[in-house]
């Protein structure tokens, strides 16, 4: 089973829950974690960690709100930890997280996360052309 | 000449030094100490990712910071350590340093003050305080600032809230 992770700061893992939630409801397969004023980076690693306990050998596919910022530090290290099994992406939007949220389990991991980054590309568009 | 600016922030480089601090202090170059990071290509190329390439980045250790800081530079650079204890291996390269700016320095285990009159998240403790008295004493400008919008607390009035 692949699962997805959503990472940011203040907020912005719920808000991506609530509006799946009211698009397509909740996926069963998507987890949210938010990085507070309050927390260290120790207390995001403890939080992701204690998730990825339950997931045994998964893939998983986090997505982040900001590249390179600390959500997105603390995922890449797991990727670079767990190669071909996690992946990391960052910057997506609802269209893409709207694709993420239908569990399609002939995709490889890795296929997901491209497949992702294009969608959220794509996906973004001005009125008037 | 260029100007020093020193950063204490256990994040060492991440969203908000890049997006707020570096344009606000005018910043070129980047000189993030952690020996840990320094040694590692991976948690190296992780952290320099989200680092846009106008600025001259060098993760290093503090032997190689010190070396780096010896040469003068015309541009602004911004020195960052994890945490206070850092700075009194650097007391002769940062002593001349335009300012210190204390931010994200979470909770530890031997942390006795927290400190509240800035917005942010910072903690000392009691060797920090005299880490970084002792550079005010040899004229540093400490003080505490999560953001540059922020607001900002000097060492003197935090010293005279422990008081």
């Amino acid at each position: 089973m692949k699962r997805v992770i959503v990472m940011g700061h203040g907020g912005y893992a719920k808000g991506v829950k609530d509006n799946l939630e009211m698009i397509v409801g909740a996926p069963q397969h998507m987890y949210f974690i938010d990085l507070t004023k309050e927390d260290s980076l120790e207390d995001l690693k403890d939080k992701v960690n204690h998730l990825l306990l339950e997931f045994n050998e998964d893939e998983v596919l986090f997505a982040c709100d900001l590249l390179g910022a600390s959500p997105f530090r603390v995922a890449a290290e797991l990727c670079a930890n767990h190669p071909g099994q996690y992946y990391t992406v960052a910057g997506l939007n609802t269209m893409a997280f709207l694709e993420l949220s239908f569990n399609e389990d002939d995709l490889s991991i890795e296929a997901l996360a491209n497949r992702a980054v294009e969608s959220a590309k794509t996906a973004v568009a001005k009125f008037p052309e | 000449m260029g100007k020093t600016y020193v950063r204490v922030d256990d994040r060492l480089i991440h969203g908000q030094t890049i997006v707020a601090w570096c344009p606000t202090l005018s910043i070129k170059e980047i000189i993030a100490i952690d020996d840990e990071s320094a040694k590692n290509p991976v948690l190296k190329s992780i952290m320099t990712m989200g680092v846009p390439p106008t600025y001259k980045t060098h993760i290093v250790t503090t032997e190689e910071a010190k070396a780096l800081l010896a040469q003068e530079s015309n541009v602004n650079r911004l020195v960052i350590v994890r945490l206070p204890s850092k700075l009194e291996m650097l007391t002769e390269e940062i002593e001349r340093a335009e300012r210190i700016i204390l931010g994200n320095i979470a909770k530890r285990d031997d942390t006795n003050h927290k400190i509240n009159g800035a917005t942010g998240i910072f903690y000392l403790s009691d060797a920090d305080v005299s880490t970084i008295d002792a550079l005010v004493s040899k004229g540093a400008e400490v003080c505490f600032q999560q953001l540059p919008a922020t607001a900002k607390m000097s060492w003197e009035s935090f010293k005279k809230s422990i008081k």
